[in-house]
This record gives C-alpha cells, sequence and structure tokens, in this order.
C-alpha cells in the first residue's frame, strides 16, 4: 500500500505536521486538496498512521463540509442556499448547474471536471446569490444569466464581476 | 459542602455533584433520556432542564452537567420548563413515533400526540452507544455521521467495524432499543462458487458486523467473541490459553 502515489501524498501530509494526534484535521484538509476527497482507504490509512480510530476519522470527514467522502470533479462549485441566497432564488441557480452539466443533485459530473454542492452561507451575504468555483467567489449571480453554453463558458457567465478570472483559471487548467 | 435549595427543599450536596445527581438522591425526580450513572455527562436530549437563581436573575440549565454551587436556588417544575420539556418530548414523538421509551416518556409528561409530519425512526441520538464503545469498552467502534438533520450512529463507512468486540455494551445501554445483536448457530458465507457454513458467529446488526464465536475446548458450546476474548485477555495480560474453556467447564 505504501508504493501507492495517494497513500505517498497521505505519508508526505502526516509528515508536515510529525505525526501528531492533534493534527488530523489539518492533515485531512492536505488530503482532501490533493486527492479530491477523503476516501475510505486513506481514512483507514491515516488511522492507522495516526493511531486514531477509525470511527473518529470517519465522523470528522462526515461532519465537516471541507471535506466529502464521494470523489469530487477538478472544478468544485459551491453554491450558498443560507438564508439571503436562498430568498433570493439560489435554489434555481443550483438547478441550473445541475441541469448544464448533467448532475443530479449534489455530486460530480460524468467527467470528473465538475462537481456542485449545497453549501451554507459563504459569508458575503451582501453580495447574494453567491457561489464559488474552486475557491474563487463569484457574486449576484442568477439563473437567468446561465445560457445554454458550452461548460467553460457557462462558468464565465454565471457571474458577473470576477467571471474573467475563472474563465482564465479554468483554461489555464485545462 | 454546598448548601443549595431544590424546589424549596434545602439540601447539602457533595462538591463537584450535579444538580440532577443530588435531586435524584433526594428523590426529586428529573426527566432525562441521554443521561447514565457510568458515563460522562452530555446534555443532549436536554429533557433535564431546570431553572437555577443565582442571586441576581435566574436561567434555564441542564441539570446533568451542573455543578452544585453555595447558595443555588434551583427550580425542577414551572410552566415555562414543562413547556420546553413538552417541546421537545414533542419532537422526539415525531422523529420516533414507534419507540416505546419515547412513548412512555411523552405519556408521562403528557403529551399525547405531535403536530409535525411524523417519521418512523428509533434513534434518538442520545450518543449513549458511542459513549459507551468509548469510555467504558474502549473499543471506539462506532461514532456520529454526518450533522443536522442527517446526523446518525454508524460505523465507519456503514461497513464492517474492525474495532468491534462485539461485547453488547451499546445494545444494552440503548434506550430505545433499536441496536441489535444476536447469537447464530450455522452462520454462512456467500460467494460466487457457493456458499461456506462458518459456524458459531455473533451477529452486531446495526453496525454489519459479524464476530466468529469462540468455542470450549472442552464441550464445544460457544463462549463469547473470538476477537472480545483476545482482546479482553490481552488487557488483563491473561495467558494465551486461559479463555480457552467456558465457564462450566473451568468448574
Amino acid at each position: 500500500m505504501d508504493n501507492n502515489p495517494a497513500m505517498k501524498t497521505l505519508d508526505s501530509a502526516v509528515e508536515k505536521y510529525g505525526g501528531k494526534k492533534e493534527a488530523l484535521l489539518s492533515i485531512m484538509h492536505e488530503i482532501q486538496k490533493a486527492q479530491g476527497s477523503i476516501s475510505e482507504d486513506s481514512a483507514r490509512y491515516l488511522s492507522q498512521k495516526l493511531d486514531i480510530p477509525v470511527s473518529q476519522v470517519f465522523s470528522a470527514a462526515t461532519f465537516y463540509r471541507a471535506f466529502s467522502t464521494e470523489p469530487r470533479g477538478k472544478h468544485h462549485i459551491k453554491v450558498c442556499t443560507g438564508t439571503s441566497c436562498y430568498l433570493r432564488a439560489s435554489e434555481k441557480i443550483f438547478e441550473r448547474i445541475g441541469r448544464e452539466l448533467n448532475i443530479a443533485g449534489e455530486g460530480a459530473s460524468e467527467d470528473g471536471e465538475f462537481s456542485v454542492e449545497k453549501v451554507r452561507c459563504m459569508g458575503c451575504c451582501n453580495a447574494g446569490p453567491v457561489m464559488a468555483i474552486d475557491e474563487q467567489i463569484c457574486e449576484d449571480v442568477s439563473a437567468g444569466k446561465i445560457p445554454d453554453l458550452p461548460k467553460q463558458e457557462i462558468i464565465g457567465e454565471m457571474t458577473h464581476r470576477k467571471a474573467t478570472t475563472v474563465i482564465k483559471k479554468y483554461r489555464e487548467d485545462k | 459542602m454546598p448548601q443549595l435549595t431544590i424546589d424549596g427543599k434545602q439540601i447539602t450536596a457533595p462538591v463537584g455533584a450535579t444538580i440532577l445527581q443530588v435531586a435524584r438522591e433526594n428523590g426529586i425526580d428529573i426527566p432525562t433520556f441521554c443521561h447514565h450513572e457510568a458515563l460522562e455527562p452530555w446534555g443532549a436530549c436536554r429533557l433535564c432542564i431546570v431553572e437555577v437563581d443565582e442571586g441576581s436573575r435566574t436561567r434555564l440549565v441542564t441539570s446533568c452537567n451542573f455543578p452544585v454551587k453555595e447558595g443555588l436556588a434551583v427550580t425542577t417544575k414551572n410552566k415555562s420548563i414543562i413547556a420546553i420539556r413538552k417541546m421537545i418530548i414533542e419532537l422526539l414523538l415525531t422523529r420516533c413515533p414507534n419507540a416505546q421509551a419515547v412513548r412512555q416518556m411523552a405519556d408521562k409528561l403528557g403529551v399525547t400526540g405531535t403536530r409535525f409530519p411524523i417519521e418512523n425512526e428509533f434513534c434518538i441520538l442520545c450518543g449513549m452507544c458511542v459513549r459507551v464503545c468509548k469510555e467504558i469498552v474502549g473499543a471506539q467502534a462506532i461514532s456520529f455521521a454526518s450533522r443536522g438533520g442527517n446526523k446518525k450512529v454508524a460505523s465507519p463507512f456503514f461497513k464492517r467495524s474492525g474495532d468491534c468486540i462485539g461485547c453488547g455494551a451499546c445494545v444494552y445501554v440503548c434506550p430505545t432499543q433499536c441496536i441489535t445483536m444476536n447469537d447464530v448457530t450455522e452462520a454462512t458465507d456467500v460467494y460466487a462458487e457457493g456458499t461456506e457454513q462458518v459456524g458459531y458467529a455473533r451477529v452486531m446488526n446495526n453496525w454489519r458486523t459479524r464476530l466468529p464465536l469462540k468455542v470450549c475446548k472442552s464441550c464445544g458450546n460457544p463462549i463469547a467473541p473470538e476477537f472480545q476474548l483476545q482482546v479482553l485477555g490481552k488487557k488483563a495480560g491473561l495467558a494465551p490459553d486461559a479463555l480457552d474453556l467456558c465457564q462450566g467447564c473451568k468448574e
């Protein structure tokens, strides 16, 4: 199992924090970033490495929205459904994105490029409805502004002010 | 030794005791759902709320984890406390309308029905099973998964738990009896090629875990899960063959 590249990133993450139990969440953040999810194998391996029961790792991985036990897409879209954004019809935005990317509910698209998730409040209610693509917050999104365009343009059109940076980032990644 | 009053009754309480302990020792009943003497207070069910008066103002606290203080005046029953308890039990009744313990408690508190759309759960998320597994058994085989409306008690990844020793402590403490285990005489493994009989086993239904039972070397009757005997034997520092015989054959 140690030769597995996924487990190697895990090893280096554990190493970085000196193998301390208290660093569990920090290590899990690193794994989530590198692998896109906290998989069952990772959780079991991590529990062995840190000498923590698997149940504790599982509990933390399912409790915090920052982690996911299901694999996420290369680009992770978070749609805010907190009170303020909800009242500005963020559910419709979520539905629209799902339709465009062919994702039923929360989860990842078939090609593994995108995943969508509903989140509660991202702390910028004044700019709502908001969504975030990867770590980039997009303000004042509305469902009407999402046209039927090829995928890379969808992201641009979905956002108002911060659109250009997101498209650029996406194209560079490609 | 702090002096306090509970429902007007003058009581001298031991240092470090909680309001709930002192009240129960003095014959004052406070309903609880997530409290067990052997476990650390948890304060999850909120049924044990009482009103405390520390001199300047009154406030509502959970009595199970509130330590007694000098001059504390506690009220265990008044209009607002009863209203809150009724609300809590009504919500529990909504979630678990078929759990006997919940129905009995609702009956005791005078709640006959619920005005919300009912569900059919049995677990009230009191956390006693999780806590007994951690604090008493030390196995930590189960934990809470997710949060909010999706919160549930589960084994890791909803699969067989490698840490479960099949002791049944969780079955014993569960107030709603929604955790079950049973011993089977002929457990079967099913493969694509066919089935294999694996003999005596203990099945922990909720944790999707099956543990083979060790049989007595002399009479061939099942004793306890093999893994449990291994763990306990190691903990107690016994010789590897110390637990090979059943109680009857030992005598």
